[in-house]
């Protein structure tokens, strides 16, 4: 197809997605899916290299950049899509299936954009286009979930896009290659990395996930694990690996969502916090910045995007079925949904990086390179990172979806055939790549050195007494009910200081302010109306210099002065 | 026979009910009935002593370690070849971030409708 040569890989999702509300039926269920294959086998043929320049104005724009680093996210992205498609078959909505293909469409664009213009346009279709699956809830508490998810996405392109412009005028290149370094001197390049920063919910900047995801639809939620927050990994990797900043800020997400997710009561917010939390593994990888680093953080993201879907897909498959994913409100699912639940558990290994699995073969990567490169604590964070991942993904998700410490008693039907198939897919890769991982790291971005081996006694031995112990810890505590209990609750988190401060200072403003000001104009109006009072006594009908004089009176006065003239005249002579 | 939830309290919960579905609780006789392995006493008793088992066994690969027989324990820090670092790393940690949750759930946890009367 060497005319599709020239256009975005991500052009046939976005433009096929246009004609699904046109189809009915399985006509409609046959093109969805064709979608995302034709689409991958379209990059499948593609050359390496850089392709479909286009000149914008005066900007030299390459909307088809195809290397190793691009071409690993732009597999998985397709991946995805096409198991995301899977999973909603089931669906009427062709809203949904609409968003989820642009979405998927605007996210494969992004990741081979060549250029920082490009980017900023796929960059804010992903935005525009993702806020569908949240408002296709269609409940005013996801209308109002996707309006701050919205408001945040779209500022996340609009500080990206002033970084480029500045960069542009300093540089006079729009590259998307390799920026930096950071600084107040280097706004450009610093203005792109807090933009991508929100993207990658860096802490502090990461409340819209935590916030908006869970509220989206059953599907959406999974279209929505995948795409956005690794793109923003992708374009780190791309621009700013190996910048140190980036490891403490890992680290830092690595640990602070562990203890948020031990206390939530959603099932998928539990699981919008281990997101983050993994992200975390990802950008400390970047921040080392070596080559096996960044191969850690990409095979990280690719199994990630697996087995962080299949977790969201259980949990929606729950949702589908009960109409709840609240902790406090499941227990004994197994039983109604045994398939559901066996796929949840490998999904659960998958994160928890138990050997066999995908997590196994490729965390260990991350970690390797970063105590070779003598970041210590960090080790160490990542580490204890490690057993808060089994806790809130490993056990909390299967353990309080489909176990629990009572039946509650809900017995509803298995998931939908297409579900199933989609989350079996699903396991069967996390299992293959943990079994199998030599594709994976064929294609990683840099060549994995021979030596490199995953499944060494001490590593295999070493993990698992890392996790059977935890499992142990959680065995002990669960037995004598330390555990933290699941309650229905709400937990403060960053989003407080936009959902609740700022509405109370801007309220405390308005009440202490607005009497002030009222005061200050009633004095205005006072003041205006002593002008008023004044200007009124000479100038009313019976002030000084308003009144009306009668004729006669005015001849009197003409003839005393006429008097006065002519007696002054006299006299003068 | 209607489970101990009928399908109307589900509903009644539209907090989180999925509009594109109404969900369709079935109360199937089969698995009302059917007796799982799981709830009769001791299954978990003996999951629980499986584990403890597979710790033991575990727990045995630093023992060879220190004889240096069959298993050397390869590590970057010196630290990882204490005898049984892992095991107590792993159960430590887990405690600690359970602990940790009884103390940051007194700082954060509010009601289930905190934001909703402001916004949501």
């Amino acid at each position: 197809m060497p005319m599709l040569d020239h256009l975005s890989p991500g052009l046939i999702l976005i433009v096929g997605a246009l004609f699904v509300p046109l189809l009915r039926g399985h006509l409609r269920s046959a093109y969805l899916l064709a979608l995302p294959i034709l689409s991958f086998i379209h990059l499948l043929g593609m050359d390496q290299g850089s392709m479909g320049h286009v000149t914008l104005f005066d900007y030299g724009l390459t909307v088809a950049r195809i290397d190793k680093l691009s071409l690993v996210f732009g597999y998985i992205f397709h991946i995805m899509a096409i198991l995301g498609v899977v999973y909603s078959l089931h669906m009427k909505d062709a809203v949904q299936h609409v968003a989820g293909l642009i979405y998927a469409g605007a996210a494969i664009g992004a990741a081979f954009a060549g250029d920082l213009i490009t980017l900023f346009v796929f960059w804010e279709l992903t935005a525009v286009s993702s806020v569908f699956l949240i408002w296709s809830r269609r409940t005013e508490r996801a209308y109002r979930a996707g309006m701050r998810y919205l408001i945040i996405q779209v500022g996340s392109g609009v500080v990206l896009l002033a970084g480029v412009l500045i960069h542009y005028s300093q540089t006079g290149s729009i590259a998307f290659d390799k920026l930096g370094p950071l600084g107040f001197d280097n706004l450009g390049p610093t203005l792109i990395f807090i933009a991508f920063g929100i993207k990658c919910a860096f802490p502090f900047l990461h409340n819209w996930l935590q916030d908006a995801y869970p509220e989206a639809t059953v599907t959406g939620t999974v279209f929505l694990s995948a795409f956005t927050t690794k793109l923003a990994i992708y374009a780190l990797a791309r621009s700013f690996a190996g910048t140190d900043i980036l490891v403490p800020i890992g680290a830092a997400m690595c640990v602070f969502p562990v203890f948020y997710a031990v206390i939530e009561n959603d099932l998928r917010r539990v699981l919008a916090y281990s997101l983050n939390n993994q992200l975390g593994f990802m950008v400390v990888g970047v921040g080392v910045g070596t080559e096996m680093a960044l191969n850690g953080a990409v095979s990280h993201a690719f199994a990630h995007i697996l087995y962080k879907g299949l977790l969201f897909m259980s949990m929606g498959a729950v949702l589908y079925r009960v109409g709840t994913v609240k902790a406090s409100e499941l227990g004994g699912l197994y039983k109604s949904m045994p398939w559901t639940a066996f796929f949840c558990i490998i999904g659960a290994a998958a994160i928890s990086a138990f050997p066999l699995f995908s997590g196994f073969v490729t965390k260990s990567l991350t970690l390797t390179a970063t105590a070779n490169e003598g970041w210590n604590v960090t080790w160490f964070v990542l580490l204890f990172a490690s057993a808060g991942v089994l806790h809130h993904s490993g056990i909390k998700i299967p353990y309080y979806g489909f176990f629990g410490h009572r039946d509650s008693g809900i017995r509803c039907q298995e998931a939908p055939l297409n579900m199933l198939l989609a989350m079996g897919v699903m396991a069967a890769l996390c299992v293959g790549i943990g079994v199998y991982p030599q594709p994976l790291y064929a294609i990683l971005p840099y060549e994995i050195p021979a030596t490199w081996e995953p499944y060494t006694s001490s590593h295999v031995v070493t993990q698992l007494q890392l996790l059977c112990f935890a499992l142990l810890s959680f065995a002990v505590l669960a037995r004598r009910h330390l555990e933290t209990p699941e309650l229905p609750s709400v937990n403060l988190d960053f989003d407080w200081s936009y959902r609740r401060m700022l509405p109370g200072v801007v309220d405390a403003i308005v009440r202490v302010g607005g009497p002030i000001r009222d005061g200050l104009i009633d004095f205005g109006k006072l003041l205006v109306a002593v002008f008023i009072a004044i200007l009124r006594s000479f100038h009313s009908p019976s002030g000084l210099l308003g009144r009306t004089i009668l004729t006669g009176r005015g001849v009197l006065l003409a003839l005393v002065l006429l008097a006065m003239y002519l007696v002054f005249y006299f006299a003068a002579d | 026979m209607d489970g101990p939830r009928g399908t109307a309290s589900i509903n009644d919960m539209d907090q989180t009910t999925d509009t594109e579905n109404s969900p369709d609780i079935e109360s199937s006789t089969d698995t009302q009935n059917r007796e799982y392995w799981l709830d009769r006493p001791g299954s978990t008793g003996l999951l629980y002593r499986i584990l403890l088992i597979l710790c033991g066994v575990l727990l045995m690969a630093d023992v060879l370690n220190l004889l240096h027989i069959l298993y050397h324990k390869q590590g970057h820090y010196a630290a990882e070849g204490w005898f049984g670092f892992y095991a107590i790393f792993g159960f430590v940690a887990y405690a600690l971030i359970v602990g940790a949750g009884w103390i940051w759930r007194r700082v954060v946890m509010r009601g289930e409708d905190y934001y909703t009367d402001a916004d949501a």
